[in-house]
């Protein structure tokens, strides 16, 4: 005997994973598709074999539809990881300048409290980092409309991966251009890094060592947290219009 | 004309889809009848990803239909073949046929 609908929902994780990737007129026809599908599995093979298939479906579903976006539209996609990490460039320092300035205007206060001053130093300028990533984000996804998430990714894995190999790249090429005597005679930045650990250490302790060690990942994250924001301001107008 | 007009693999089996399921297509349908007529798990994201693409070239057009319980309340999206699309079946078939003529396939694979 087949099991009667108990009235489960599908994961709304799995459905928002979807929604992302997907473009922004095919999302609601696509969400209903797949809820229509899990009805049907569910009153015919039960609740898990149901959430099982949503959540096969939805992530085959998303890698396909990132895919499509990029390949729709690969030039805007370029476009905007270049802007984007032209505006990281030029903006590099200036979370050490709007920390350095914060901690200037009040000399007086940071000179007599010096835990505080270090607080700012060791977390003030991390965050304001964080903050001008999210804003990248947000910017490149007002660009892309349609394809945030495909774009901010695309960018945040950019930076993470592309961009050391770029550098990386363009150093062998001066390496090979120029010749040989302009080889590093010092140690190779490996030495170095036992001793920039030590020194976030001492400095900014284990939240100084855990902001060194997740920078790679929310050089990826925050910028897709700035396109999800986008995205969603986007999509209320239109779900507000479903109906109930 | 030219081989671009021609249809994918996977473009090619939606369009018969399409074609088979008349005013009753949409994404649930396409997906179901690719599956039981090729035993091809196929993904809902690949059937929207080649359907967009699909009308992007004129071959197919799309309209929003009902919303229902079932589906969340959420709108099918139904789609259909315009001329151009059933054209463009009509000589992907013509070119597969073309390129079978004369060939005893059961005889070469065995």
């Amino acid at each position: 005997m087949r099991p009667e609908s108990s009235g489960a929902t599908p994961s709304c994780v799995a459905a928002w994973l979807v929604s992302l990737f997907a473009l922004q007129n095919d999302a609601e026809p696509i969400l209903g598709d797949l809820a229509e599908e899990f009805s049907a599995i569910e009153s015919g093979s039960g609740t898990c074999a149901a959430r099982r298939w949503y959540w096969r479906q939805s992530l085959r579903s998303a890698a396909r539809l990132f895919w499509m976006a990029f390949r729709s539209a690969p030039w805007l996609i370029a476009c905007t990881t270049l802007a984007g990490l032209l505006i990281l460039w030029y903006s590099r320092n200036l979370p050490t300048r709007l920390v350095c300035a914060v901690i200037d205007r009040d000399s007086s206060f940071y000179m007599n409290h010096f835990s505080i001053w270090q607080f700012t130093l060791n977390y003030g300028i991390p965050a304001v980092g964080m903050i001008v990533a999210v804003l990248v984000g947000c910017l490149i996804a007002i660009v892309a409309s349609g394809r945030e998430i495909v774009a901010t990714a695309t960018f945040g894995m950019f930076e993470l991966v592309g961009a050391p190999i770029l550098m990386w790249a363009l150093f062998v090429a001066t390496q090979a251009f120029f010749g040989h005597h302009l080889m590093f005679s010092e140690p190779s930045s490996a030495a170095y890094i036992p001793l920039t650990i030590s020194v976030i250490y001492h400095f900014g302790g284990v939240g100084g060592l855990v902001l060194y060690f997740t920078q790679p990942f929310t050089a990826v994250l925050l910028p897709v947290f700035g396109g999800t924001v986008i995205r969603n301001a986007r999509m209320r107008p239109q779900r507000r219009k479903l109906p109930a | 004309m030219s081989s671009r007009d021609n249809l994918g693999d996977f473009e090619h089996l939606v369009m018969l889809a399409l074609l088979r399921l008349g005013e009753q297509a949409y994404g649930v349908t396409v997906r179901q009848e690719i599956a039981s007529r090729t035993s091809r798990d196929v993904s809902i994201g690949a059937v929207y990803a080649t359907l967009d693409r699909l009308q992007f070239k004129g071959y197919v057009k799309s309209q929003m239909g009902e919303a229902t319980p079932q589906r969340g309340g959420k709108r099918k999206r139904l789609f259909r073949v315009t001329a151009k699309g059933a054209e463009a079946v009509s000589r992907t078939h013509g070119a597969i046929r073309s390129m079978a003529e004369g060939l005893h396939l059961a005889e070469k694979l065995s």
